[in-house]
């Protein structure tokens, strides 16, 4: 398991215990994973994350064309032998995106009961940040050339 | 993770422009430049020979928080304009890359108006505008092919935005630009305001 | 059969005393396909548990060479599950209170369970 926040391995390894399913990622709404929990190693998880955040973008962009007062939640993909469960949830650091992929030794209905109380666990879980833009710290603009320096390593001036 | 228990800092950054103008190229560019050992363990080698229409770059700590940027490279095709309206939507920033070609002016305008008018339908506070940084590509052809910088800069409506001009084939000018416009959504996201220096 | 007849026969599930509700249930996907239940009865929460014990019971069975099971029942300390196969992936689920006449009730849902086919 890998999560950027640790509040958040208590519950994902709720919902996969629970659901049975066989991995699951959590990114914000652009597609940046927040956290990713079971056979992830073979997967190119920030390719899974892009394309999600990207599906979940197209809906509610067809909810808005359709004129549907709302976005649909959530979108699930069934295959033959793996599904895809993708929905969006609130939390205290904004707006995320789940991805569930499950098998056969789970469902859809068993997916979205515990991705529910997934969500709701976050959200009791999430520390309540009051300050919406956190400062960053002063030097941060050198600290960026720096780092894009020793990422660019050797690349001309 | 951030040891000071500060919320990470995720980046999206839209590359945007004509089709064919060189978003993917640019996006080729800033790959292929990455320095060894900030390899992620958990990413696969493969990673490295995948098609570029985005990329993603661990920045270390920046400000005391960790950050991390993903760029994306919108569909320069005008058929995927919802798509492209809901990329720039989700963006903290934008390079808005022009083929420096005098045949692709008339291109390079209708994206910088398509642009616009996402821009536009973000509703941003025209005090706290999203930062755009521009990136002309493509210096490396004849002169004769070129458009001269100040010619683009005129008709794309540059102002005070960053401009680079460069080869993303070799990698010129690709460094700086992704600078530029972090620098820019850093100071926006600190609270310091896009416009200050 | 139509969504009205459905709904007509799990109410007459629902008729023995101490019968919180009965849900048609696609096992294969754990959803609701129609309801008469009490409302305190979370019956998408009990489609997804129950597809997923008869899904487990239906591959025990098979990797046991068995005939496939026809009816499923779990019971615990505040209540019983039934559930019965009615057509193909749709299985008849109810929930009972323990005082429930049990009895009466696995009858009527194997009657239920035939006329939903």
């Amino acid at each position: 398991m890998r999560v950027l926040e640790p509040w958040l391995a208590e519950p994902l390894t709720g919902l996969l215990r629970e659901s049975s399913a066989r991995l699951a990622l959590v990114m914000t709404a652009s597609g940046q994973v927040v956290a990713q929990h079971g056979f992830t190693r073979s997967l190119d998880v920030m390719a899974v994350a892009a394309l999600g955040a990207g599906i979940l973008a197209t809906t509610a962009e067809l909810a808005r064309v359709v004129g549907s007062p709302t976005d649909f939640g959530a979108v699930v993909h069934h295959g033959e032998s793996q599904g895809i469960w993708l929905a969006p949830f609130d939390t205290p650091r904004g707006r995320w995106i789940g991805l569930v992929v499950f098998g056969r030794e789970s469902s859809v209905g068993l997916v979205r009961m515990f991705f529910d109380r997934f969500a709701a666990d976050v959200r009791v879980a999430a520390p309540s940040d009051t300050q919406p833009r956190e400062l960053l710290a002063e030097g941060f603009e050198r600290e960026l050339d720096d780092s894009l320096r020793a990422l660019f390593g050797g690349a001309p001036r | 993770m951030s040891e000071s228990g500060n919320a990470p800092l995720a980046l999206t950054i839209v590359v945007f422009g004509a089709s064919r103008s060189g978003k993917t190229t640019l996006l080729r560019g800033i790959h292929d430049r990455l320095g060894a050992g900030k390899d992620d363990a958990d990413s696969p080698r493969e990673q490295h020979a995948m098609p570029l229409d985005w990329v993603s770059l661990d920045l270390g700590t920046i400000g005391g928080r960790a950050a991390s940027v993903l760029l994306y490279a919108v569909p320069g095709v005008v058929a995927f304009d919802a798509t492209r309206r809901v990329l720039v939507h989700g963006a903290d920033g934008v390079i808005f890359v022009a083929d420096s070609q005098a045949t692709r002016l008339d291109d390079n305008v209708a994206a910088r108006n398509a642009l616009g008018d996402h821009l536009a339908a973000r509703g941003d506070d025209p005090a706290d505008p999203l930062p755009v940084a521009f990136f002309y590509s493509k210096r490396d052809l004849p002169a004769e092919l070129l458009v001269a910088p100040a010619v683009l800069d005129q008709a794309l409506g540059v102002g005070a935005a960053p401009r680079m001009t460069g080869d993303a084939v070799r990698g010129e000018g690709v460094r700086e630009v992704l600078q530029a416009v972090l620098t820019l959504l850093l100071r926006r996201a600190s609270g310091r305001g896009a416009g200050d220096a | 059969m139509t969504l009205t007849a459905w709904q007509q026969l799990l109410d007459t599930a629902t008729s023995v005393p101490g019968v919180r509700g009965a849900v048609l249930v696609s096992i294969d996907d754990g959803l609701v396909i129609a309801e008469s239940a009490m409302d305190i009865l979370p019956t998408a929460e009990v489609a997804a548990l129950a597809a997923a014990i008869v899904q487990r019971t239906l591959r025990v069975s098979a990797a046991a060479s068995q005939r496939p099971p026809r009816s499923v029942r779990v019971s615990g300390d505040a209540g019983t599950l039934m559930a019965f196969v009615a057509d193909g992936p749709l299985w008849l689920v109810a929930v009972a209170d323990p005082a429930a006449e049990l009895g009466r009730l696995r009858l009527l849902l194997g009657d239920v369970a035939a006329a939903l086919r």
